[in-house]
């Protein structure tokens, strides 16, 4: 049977891609040819070259790799031979397959083309075909999961959950790290800007007069630069990444997805069948939980481990939104009314708490008397010692903020689990999603009588857990979660509500 | 076990779970509760925890515990754990062994950091086997496996049989020498897998059968 399937190659519209940015990548030379023809020499104007050199190179190879690339689509497996130089096979079966997504670039939109990702879920093989027509991405989509998506009447296939809101942009605005992204934007500038032989680093030292300006000012000014710089990459990149943004769950022949459609100028559709989600997995790091923000996705299974861009994994279902909007998708994404990210939750044992005031004393004391000691051999100025005993009450701050930020719930099918300092997780895992229980208990921990308890699961990150339970409430909650399995485990002489043999004691009989 | 594990003033959530002491009567006999009486009581558990605490009876301490797996393992891992400190201490001492005879600016700082070490294996190496051997347990049950394992920090971890992927027997070459075996059982998560280790070759084959027959015979999926 399989032998017949003639096997297909990519999309000819490639080849004109490949042509127009081969074209493309000649520009910059010319240009700089043309403009200082004359007084050009090799060394001066080296970065158009590359660019040039750079440009020719890819578009050469992706045409070599639209030569040898070829694929099918059998009754029983996907297959495709590539690569560029060296010979590559893949195959996935098509039972396997949880997944296909697909992207498209630029030049893909302007050509009407899309990359296909198919993958079997997890840290499996990735087929990419790169890149087909719109239709046939459609077609490719529909054949290998069995699912027919019927563009016209989009109004009756699909509930929009979510779309961006321009207010957004200002969460997104800020970030610790955009001020070293920011830092590269004038050195890319210069980099260009060196193509045209303008040198960018001279022209600012025209304009603004270091010397007379002074070190502080000057350093106040170069940060309150990069600040504006960092906002605007920011904003620009969240714009680019995100406009469009919607969720919509979409009803297929099987099942329903949630599909998520973002991107200005790269697009990205990424499908989760409703089928496979086990809950919901909120992650706010330190300064946004002050902002009320939150990033939200979903815990699957079979979704892909890499993601259709650098930033974003697929299971990611909303940009970094209000914490009220996140809590209004997911309990529109969880499909019962349980709406388990809700409830309140229950607070762990004053134990913990002490554990970690222990902690912040501990640490700065601990410091101290290292420097104390390194003061007295002369590594340390001694007058040093005392400096980290006034990080105290920062420390004290945050072993507060690390108690308050424990909880954890049973709420109809969900588990709820929330922990985390400087990135506070907060976790809604269906029960039917348990693969296994994990309590774990030091030393320390068990003279206050408390446990971590974690559950293990197919989906998402694989584990999820809440540090420091009171041990009763940790008992209480495994069995709660799943009786029938731990009810066998529990120590029924130590249980007064049970005789010895673990039959009901009268108490709770009558 | 029968000390309350309270610090401080009970707040109400606290004692909710007793609630449903019952249900957990019930789940012991093996009949399944009711799922649609259970979500309807959960799903209001953030405003009735006040009412659900007055619904308890008053001043019981709640103390039910894990019992511990019902199964030891062999005494000879104690060896196992033993031999495996000893290899450990001679590849981790070897390195600064060496630069400590050879250089000798190096010596002054050196010579602490090397006692140190050779304590904290000798103590390891005379404490560690025989606590393992005395905490580790393991237990199948029709529906579970369940394990603790640990010495300083302990481990309990129960995964259901309808949730294994596979069972299988690992034998490294110190485990051969001394006839032991580990038992591994495989679940779709990485974090979730569980190593029963020192147990006797024969008797871990004979576990790992019975558990990939009873695997097949139960109903699921693995994830």
């Amino acid at each position: 049977m399989s032998e017949e399937v003639p096997w297909q190659r990519l999309n000819s519209r490639l080849i004109w891609v490949n042509a127009l940015r081969f074209a493309i990548s000649l520009l910059p030379t010319l240009l700089s040819i043309l403009v200082f023809g004359q007084r050009s020499n090799v060394v001066e104007i080296w970065a158009p070259y590359i660019a040039t050199a750079a440009g020719v190179f890819v578009s050469t190879m992706d045409f070599v790799r639209w030569l040898r690339t070829r694929y099918r689509i059998t009754e029983e497996v996907i297959e495709i031979h590539t690569g560029r130089f060296i010979h590559k096979f893949r195959s996935i079966p098509r039972d396997r397959i949880r997944t296909v997504d697909n992207k498209a670039k630029l030049r893909h939109r302007l050509a009407g083309l899309r990359v296909v990702y198919i993958s079997p879920g997890g840290s499996g093989t990735v087929i990419r075909l790169d890149a087909v027509t719109k239709l046939m991405a459609e077609e490719i989509r529909s054949r290998l999961l069995g699912v027919a998506i019927t563009p016209k009447d989009k109004a009756t296939t699909e509930i929009v959950l979510a779309r961006v809101r321009w207010y957004w942009i200002f969460y997104n605005m800020v970030n610790i790290w955009g001020l070293i992204v920011a830092a590269f934007v004038p050195l890319t500038l210069h980099g260009i800007l060196q193509i045209v032989n303008v040198d960018l680093f001279d022209l600012i030292r025209n304009i603004v007069d270091w010397d007379s300006l002074g070190i502080w000012r000057s350093a106040a000014l170069v940060l309150a630069a990069l600040s504006v710089l960092s906002v605007i990459s920011l904003t620009a990149s969240f714009v680019k990444e995100n406009w469009n943004f919607e969720l919509v769950r979409i009803k297929t022949e099987s099942d329903t997805s949630l599909l998520t459609r973002q991107g200005l100028f790269t697009t990205r559709e990424i499908y989760r069948e409703d089928g496979r989600i086990r809950g919901i997995h909120l992650s706010q790091p330190f300064l946004w939980r002050w902002m009320g923000l939150t990033e939200t996705s979903v815990i699957s299974t079979g979704l892909a481990g890499w993601s259709l861009s650098s930033s974003e994994e697929a299971s990611t279902i909303l940009p970094r939104a209000p914490i009220s909007e996140a809590i209004r998708v997911a309990g529109a994404v969880l499909q019962d009314d349980s709406r388990p990210l809700e409830c309140k939750l229950e607070l762990h044992p004053h134990a913990a708490l002490m554990r970690r005031v222990i902690w912040a004393l501990a640490i700065p004391s601990g410091m101290s008397g290292l420097a104390f000691w390194l003061g007295s051999t002369g590594a340390l100025p001694m007058a040093a010692w005392p400096l980290p005993l006034a990080l105290i009450p920062a420390t004290l701050t945050f072993a507060l903020f690390a108690y308050r930020s424990l909880g954890h719930a049973l709420v109809g099918e969900y588990l709820v689990f929330r922990c985390g300092l400087s990135r506070q997780t907060t976790v809604a895992l269906q029960r039917r999603g348990i693969i296994g229980w994990k309590l774990r208990q030091s030393i320390f921990q068990r003279c206050t009588r408390m446990i971590d308890v974690g559950v293990s699961t197919a989906a998402g990150e694989g584990f999820y857990h809440s540090p420091d339970f009171g041990y009763t409430q940790a008992i209480a909650f495994s069995v709660d979660a799943t009786p029938m399995l731990i009810a066998q485990f529990l120590d029924h002489e130590a249980d007064p509500w049970r005789d010895s043999k673990g039959h009901p004691t009268k108490r709770l009989v009558g | 076990m029968t000390t309350n594990d309270n610090v401080g003033p009970v707040p109400p959530a606290r004692r909710e779970p007793m609630r449903h002491k019952q249900d957990r009567a019930r789940g012991v006999r093996g009949e399944a509760r009711s799922s649609p009486s259970r979500s309807e009581s959960n799903a209001q558990q953030g405003r009735t925890v006040e009412r659900a605490s007055s619904e308890l009876p008053p001043a019981v301490p709640p103390a039910v515990s894990l019992r511990p797996p019902r199964q030891r393992v062999e005494r000879r891992a104690i060896w196992w754990w033993t031999i495996r400190v000893a290899l450990t201490a001679l590849v981790g001492l070897a390195a600064p062994a060496t630069v400590y005879a050879t250089v000798s600016a190096a010596r002054p700082w050196l010579e602490p950091a090397l006692i140190l070490l050779t304590i904290a294996f000798a103590i390891t190496g005379a404490v560690m086997p025989t606590w393992r051997y005395h905490v580790h347990r393991w237990e199948t049950t029709d529906t579970a496996v369940y394990s603790l394992t640990g010495w300083v920090v302990r481990e309990w971890r129960i995964v259901p049989i309808s949730r294994i992927q596979s069972v299988d027997v690992v034998r490294g070459p110190l485990q051969q020498l001394l006839n032991l075996a580990t038992v591994k059982v495989v679940t779709a998560s990485r974090e979730g897998e569980i190593k029963i280790e020192g147990m006797d070759v024969i008797r871990a084959d004979e576990v790992a059968n019975a558990l990939t027959v009873l695997t097949q015979r139960t109903p699921g999926d693995a994830t």
